[in-house]
């Protein structure tokens, strides 16, 4: 990627209507992030679906303010009322509620601003520098090692995202993997799943399906439970410049971290930000603090989860695999606008990495101006009761289905997966892998039938290339940790210390 | 260990919070991925084997191999699921019809199976063509909200007729979207 292309990816963006889509996305993104029950995933699905009449650039320029709005937003609502907005504000809720109750609250917004701001440009930089390395050592593999790559990725969102137990995290992947088959089959056309039913034979319809998964259960689920949230008053709003530069260290650590997990395909923000804090405590000289107002924790969730936001992009744009599964949407909406991503998208379109870069660096200064200068109108949103706005939600979650294809059928979609939301929530079995296996349900089944073709049935292109051998190992290895042989090993030897 | 007892709060009743945890509960859910497992193995059987390939290669190639794969991985997994929720008290018994009972009582599960009720009504509206866009909206609103009780009748009609007419002037007249 050359400097030209990316000052011309920056000129090209600086058009009022490019800055325009931006800045109403990153409100928006803000919005659904601050506002306890609305993810960054819904706000990704609902807007793949409203924007697909936009050029492939400007719906680019809205999802990716979006995610990266949302995911900051979740810490007004765990500053002000102690409900993490999304699951990437869990360890910002344990410190910012706190700083709240000192009266701290407009400090400890604007430091959670600054620190998503800064973890944004870390995760940035490692996005320019990481990708075209990634995607060229991504050229010398073929459909084994694609195949396990993804079963990894599948593998990991299941066991990070599963609560207690990683098997049912594994089954939601499989499910997800089960009803990616529905449809024709992409190699002989063959139909399978469709129940005799043409509205089916082009697959289950993705985007109305997550805005079932993601808009209808929650919208369900938090209108069926009546918990009044009591909300700090906000003052104004301002980073304290000294405790910014004294946590450096740890905002460039705790960014890293970010870094690592988006990296690493099907993790995400939430793994990011507690993993963060607690490298943070463990490492930190005053860890008494913790759980009582820390800044050096509030900064190390913050800076970790916006870092994981352009860092989850890597694997998705040199692979093809999405780092979280906010990015398997992304996935979803880069093909409906024809962009394959892929080993071959930089080869075949190469500014397109400078046009996410400069995508992502406007993102992260609309994110520092508008979550400096509109954290407090911003936050009387939250004042708004759920009984009102969340039915409201429902009405946009419609139209959103809708659009797409123009297809009723599309609405019944999206509220069939919204009661598959509702039981999978219930029976404690995580909805993200479901999402993760529903998407790279395709590129696995391709690859993998393209393997057995060519080895004649046999499995050994799996353990016989080195990079396929390595990646059968880290599956292996993942499966036997969850075994209730693995953890009577560890406690053995852990009693044995 | 957790147990079933466990799962239900000092009245008797199950709570939300615990159902998740509740070994009856995961018993459900294992046999629930058990049947969606059988059902995928049923359903690859009944996909033609086409292609040149013959034994083994036939079936790891064809149109059905990864719902094959994937029907076999669900069978042991959700078995995996049903016997440690079996081994974990989950056995279905008096006590587990009473939590059942108990748990369709609670406040939350009735609220939250009536927003479903109207969410799925309105799909319904739409997806038949009874009403326009419009109207569906403001009949949907108006009810949820009055249900929910989000404030004075008069009140929600106002907020549930003003939000329908904006969203289909925001949607349909300003972004120019199809409505259903």
């Amino acid at each position: 990627m050359s400097l030209s292309a990316l000052s011309d990816a920056f000129l090209h963006l600086a058009t009022p209507a490019t800055l325009a889509y931006g800045a109403a996305a990153m409100l928006l993104g803000i919005l659904f992030g601050a506002l306890p029950g609305l993810t960054a995933a819904l706000g990704v699905a609902l807007l793949t679906g409203l924007t697909f009449s936009l050029s492939t650039e400007h719906t680019l320029v809205i999802l990716l303010c979006i995610y990266v709005g949302a995911i900051y937003g979740g810490s007004i609502s765990a500053v002000l009322t102690n409900i993490p907005g999304t699951g990437a504000a869990i360890a910002t809720a344990w410190e910012g509620h706190a700083l709240a109750r000192r009266g701290e609250a407009g400090l400890a917004i604007g430091t959670a601003a600054t620190a998503s701001f800064a973890g944004t440009v870390l995760g940035l930089c490692a996005l320019a520098l990481a990708t075209p390395v990634l995607a060229q050592a991504a050229l010398k593999i073929a459909s084994p090692e694609i195949t396990l790559l993804s079963l990894v990725g599948l593998l990991l969102v299941g066991t990070l995202n599963g609560p207690g137990t990683a098997l049912k995290g594994w089954m939601a992947g499989l499910t997800g993997l089960l009803i990616s088959t529905v449809g024709l089959d992409a190699i002989s056309a063959t139909p399978r799943f469709t129940l005799g039913s043409s509205n089916l034979l082009g697959g289950v319809p993705f985007i109305p399906a997550m805005i079932g998964l993601f808009g209808v259960a929650q919208v369900v689920e938090s209108l069926s439970q009546t918990r009044p949230a009591q909300i700090h008053s906000l003052p104004r709003v301002l980073p304290n410049w000294g405790t910014l530069i004294k946590h450096l260290p740890v905002t460039i650590k705790s960014g890293l971290v970010g870094i690592g997990v988006g990296i690493t395909p099907g993790v995400g923000e939430n793994i990011a930000a507690l993993l963060a804090y607690s490298v943070a405590r463990r490492s930190s000289k005053e860890p008494g603090r913790y759980g009582h107002g820390s800044y050096e924790g509030l900064i190390a969730a913050e800076t970790a989860n916006n870092a994981c936001v352009p860092a989850a992009v890597i694997p998705l744009i040199a692979l093809g695999i999405p780092g979280s599964p906010v990015t398997a949407i992304l996935l979803g909406a880069l093909l409906l606008h024809g962009v394959q991503p892929g080993p071959l998208l930089l080869v075949e379109n190469p500014t397109f990495l400078a046009e996410i870069i400069a995508i992502f660096a406007l993102a992260a200064v609309l994110l520092l101006g508008l979550a400096l200068l509109l954290a407090r109108p911003i936050s009387l949103i939250l004042h708004v009761p759920s009984a009102i706005l969340l039915p409201v939600v429902t009405s946009v979650c419609v139209i959103g289905a809708f659009s797409l294809n123009l297809s009723h059928f599309d609405i019944g979609v999206m509220v069939a997966f919204g009661v598959v939301g509702i039981v999978m929530r219930g029976g404690g079995f995580p909805t993200a892998p479901l999402v993760m296996g529903l998407i790279l349900g395709p590129f696995i089944e391709t690859n993998l039938r393209r393997t057995f073709l060519l080895s004649d049935g046999s499995l050994l292109p799996f353990v016989t290339r080195p990079i396929s051998l390595a990646l059968t190992l880290i599956l292996v290895l993942l499966l036997i940790t969850q075994t209730g042989w693995w953890r009577r090993f560890r406690e053995s030897r852990r009693s044995m210390a | 260990m957790r147990t079933a007892e466990k799962s239900v709060d000092p009245s008797g009743t199950a709570t939300p919070a615990a159902i998740a945890s509740d070994p009856r509960i995961d018993l459900a859910g294992g046999i629930a991925v058990i049947g969606l497992g059988v059902a995928a193995l049923v359903g690859a059987a009944r996909i033609p084997r086409t292609g040149s390939a013959t034994g083994l290669t036939l079936y790891l190639t064809y149109p059905g191999a990864l719902p094959l794969l994937l029907g076999f991985g669900l069978i042991i997994g959700g078995v995996v699921i049903a016997v440690s929720a079996w081994r974990r008290g989950g056995r279905p018994d008096k006590s587990a019809r009473a939590g059942l009972a108990g748990f369709l009582r609670l406040d939350s599960v009735r609220r939250g199976s009536i927003v479903l009720g109207l969410i799925t009504a309105y799909a319904l509206i739409l997806i038949l063509g009874v009403l326009p866009f419009w109207a569906a909206t403001y009949f949907f609103l108006g009810l949820t909200l009055v249900w929910l009780r989000a404030g004075p009748v008069w009140k929600v009609m106002v907020i549930s007729l003003g939000t329908a007419l904006l969203l289909q002037f925001l949607f349909g007249t300003l972004m120019r979207l199809p409505l259903p």
